[in-house]
């Protein structure tokens, strides 16, 4: 008997579940109806289609035809924050009349990563939204999947160093671009600025997977030790238990007052804060990290954490958008290059909260107009790089006119 | 006379049904579970597009799993076999690159002498299996992430350019034929269950042991040897990650299928393929409902304790607590 009742509660909350999703999915058609409905009197008569199918004139007076899409989003989990921010801006482009599905590949690996990808694409998705991190060594069997379902593919937070890999998918017809961050540059600017609060000995945390961003920012980080004449002590790699990598490595190596973790603030910065404090080192080593964390806003006022480079949510929304534009066929990247996001730099509690208000709030940082603005027939890729690089708290609140 | 008739076939259909519960109820949480995905995803899920991705996404995951039906039927656990999939596919990728037909056998051989050494330290050296495994596999690991530099290393363009669904179908279904033969055809099925209840009742009844548990090992590692080669075909890369989730997910499979972690007399082929199929029908059905995001993960673990629920629904009579 008590097997039945939890079998028929286990039912109802999985329908309870499946309902919540399909009255989002509907609360957020009704809201772009609103806002279509708004824009309607916003532009002072010019029409914007409520229809499902809407045009748009380009300069040529051609017409881009905006049908319905489907964008299949596969990430590595929604449960730390940078997971869950990049998926809720994956979402944004909701709002120009389709949906976007969100697969939690099932961990790190090659194959659950390709397993995502098929699954996405027989759910029916015009388009698949993806990082490599996994490896870039996957882009190509996806490349191959894509191209066979004739799905179109983007690729965010995502360098290709392999020529061999770069030149497969460039040569693929639905291969729309990758967006990524400057990576060398922040791990660049990583060092300097620690070095501004005093650091001197470095310890690096970097993957030992081969994802090429990672790798990028642990090269520019290193260039700035050498640079400014510091001291790169020793670099650990992916730690299955940080906080004793780290504690280890401060016993022996005591003149170490800066550690650099290259990704996952809080799968690294935190256990390495806490390593800090275990050996009695509090407040004599700074410590610094990629990616937002949930609980960096507590570790910046504590004065544990010394800067955070992330924010770079944008990055999914502004591939999406690339794609978009391709699947309509008018694609804003025709030349299929590399979009560059900025980071946003967190050194105090203020910057968070400013984020998570204007940036991962209720309200997307970009209307529907300026979405499809910034990929409308008269903008060149320049034009949309531009806008993509204007990204900033500063800019969002602007844009309110705030 | 008519009556006491009855009686007996009545009693004949019960036992039957109970000696068959174990197997009948997973295979009824099985279809369950096809029934609700077949219905949420509107029919996506019986489609014959996605029947194939089922069985690409499936397969590694049911070599494994039959084979490790050898080493949990004598109540041992094979920890290595993720980690010798992910190796195997390495050593047959490097292995590609002179010679793109030696790949396989040289896959085959890398686990099966895998299987062997761990059979040998837990044989002759008496190191308890588990440990010896474990260990196996931190060497495995390490031996991967050296290998591939700790990145990925793609395959020759001539292995990732051609199909080779056939060459992957001919091979699962000669593997399984074996497999499935050997297990339950033979007495080496039999021994190893009897060895899953008592390995010194065994002995005395003239069991060899010893022999009995390294064919168990060398069985995993040629499987493993098997699925790190058709998955190098399939994903077109070796990786330190690759086929890593599959001890877990092999073993979680044959106890969805309704085999004790014990091994012994439950020990069943039929196990691994149920469980393995709930396993990728659950992964595959939910992305094709349309179940995405948050909810995806929560929806996930409800569906297994309702699988599990219905699969142990025959253990309730014996266990009143």
């Amino acid at each position: 008997m008590k097997k039945l009742i939890s079998i028929i509660l286990i039912i109802m909350m999985i329908l309870g579940a499946v309902a919540c999703n399909s009255t989002k999915s509907n609360e957020s058609k009704e809201e772009v109806k609103e806002t279509e409905k708004k824009t309607d009197s916003d532009t002072d008569g010019e029409e914007v289609k409520e229809t499902e199918k809407k045009t748009d004139s380009d300069t040529d007076g051609e017409e881009v035809e905006r049908k319905p899409f489907k964008i299949g989003f596969s990430v590595w989990g929604t449960s730390d924050s940078h997971g869950r921010y990049v998926s809720q801006a994956a979402s944004w482009v909701e709002e120009l009349g389709g949906e976007v599905i969100v697969d939690v590949a099932q961990g790190f690996t090659i194959d659950a990563q390709v397993a995502s990808i098929e699954n996405l694409i027989q759910s029916g998705a015009d388009i698949v939204s993806f990082c490599a991190y996994s490896g870039e060594a996957v882009i190509p069997k996806i490349s191959e999947l894509a191209e066979k379902n004739e799905v179109y593919f983007v690729m965010w937070d995502t360098t290709v160093s392999d020529p061999a890999i770069q030149e497969m998918v460039d040569s693929n017809p639905y291969f729309v671009g990758t967006t990524n961050e400057g990576q060398f540059e922040a791990g660049y600017e990583t060092v300097e600025y620690l070095a501004e609060q005093g650091a001197t000995d470095f310890v690096i945390i970097k993957y030992a997977i081969g994802v090429a961003i990672c790798d990028e920012r642990v090269d520019g980080a290193s260039k700035a030790i050498d640079d400014l004449g510091l001291n790169l002590t020793y670099v650990i790699e992916v730690p299955e238990d940080t906080k004793k990598a780290v504690e280890d490595t401060l016993v022996n190596y005591p003149e170490v007052n800066a550690v650099v973790a290259v990704g996952g603030t809080a799968m690294y910065v935190t256990p390495s804060i806490q390593a800090i404090e275990s050996v009695g080192r509090k407040g004599e080593v700074l410590t610094s990290g990629f990616d937002f964390s949930d609980t960096m806003g507590a570790e910046l006022e504590a004065g544990d954490l010394s800067l955070v480079l992330g924010g770079h949510v944008v990055t999914t929304h502004f591939a999406n958008l690339m794609a978009l534009s391709a699947y309509w066929g008018d694609p804003i990247n025709p030349d299929k290059e590399q979009l560059m996001i900025p980071y946003l730099t967190v050194t105090s509690p203020e910057d968070i909260d400013n984020f998570n208000k204007y940036v991962v709030g209720d309200v997307p940082p970009y209307t529907p107009e300026e979405m499809l603005d910034s990929i409308s027939s008269d903008k060149t890729f320049d034009d949309f790089q531009k806008i993509a690089m204007e990204y900033s708290i500063e800019d969002v609140i602007s844009r309110r006119g705030e | 006379m008519m009556v006491v008739n009855m009686d007996i076939k009545k009693g004949r259909i019960q036992s039957l049904f109970q000696y068959n519960k174990s197997k009948i109820a997973p295979l009824l949480g099985l279809v369950l579970l096809v029934v609700f995905f077949a219905i949420t995803s509107k029919g996506k899920l019986l489609e014959a597009s996605s029947i194939e991705n089922i069985y690409n996404q499936g397969f590694p995951l049911l070599i494994t799993s039959l084979a490790f039906v050898y080493v949990m039927a004598t109540g041992n656990l094979d920890f290595s076999i993720g980690a010798n999939v992910g190796f195997c596919a390495t050593i047959a990728c490097y292995v590609a690159f002179f010679n793109t037909k030696l790949a396989f056998p040289a896959a085959l051989l890398t686990g099966a002498l895998v299987g062997l050494i761990n059979s040998l330290m837990y044989v002759f050296l008496k190191i308890p299996s588990f440990i010896a495994c474990l260990c196996m596999m931190f060497i495995l690991t390490a031996a991967n992430q050296t290998l591939t530099g700790g990145g990925s290393k793609m395959v020759p363009v001539e292995l990732l350019q051609n199909d080779y669904s056939i060459v992957r179908l001919v091979l699962l279904l000669i593997y399984i034929i074996i497999i499935v033969i050997i297990f339950h055809k033979t007495k080496v099925g039999k021994q190893l269950e009897a060895l899953g209840i008592s390995v010194e009742a065994s002995i005395q009844t003239g069991v060899n042991a010893k022999l009995l548990f390294i064919v168990s090992y060398v069985v995993t590692g040629v499987a493993a040897g098997l699925a790190g080669y058709l998955m190098l075909l399939r994903v077109g890369a070796a990786s330190p990650t690759l086929g890593s989730s599959l001890t877990i997910d092999s073993i979680i499979a044959l106890v969805l299928g309704g085999m004790s972690i014990l091994g012994g007399a439950s020990s069943s082929m039929i196990c691994a393929v149920t469980g393995s199929l709930i396993t990728t029908v659950l992964n595959s059905g939910i992305v094709l409902a349309g179940m995405g995001g948050d909810a995806q993960q929560l929806i996930k673990g409800a569906l297994f304790i309702i699988v599990v629920s219905i699969s142990t629904l025959r253990e309730s009579s014996s266990k009143n607590f």
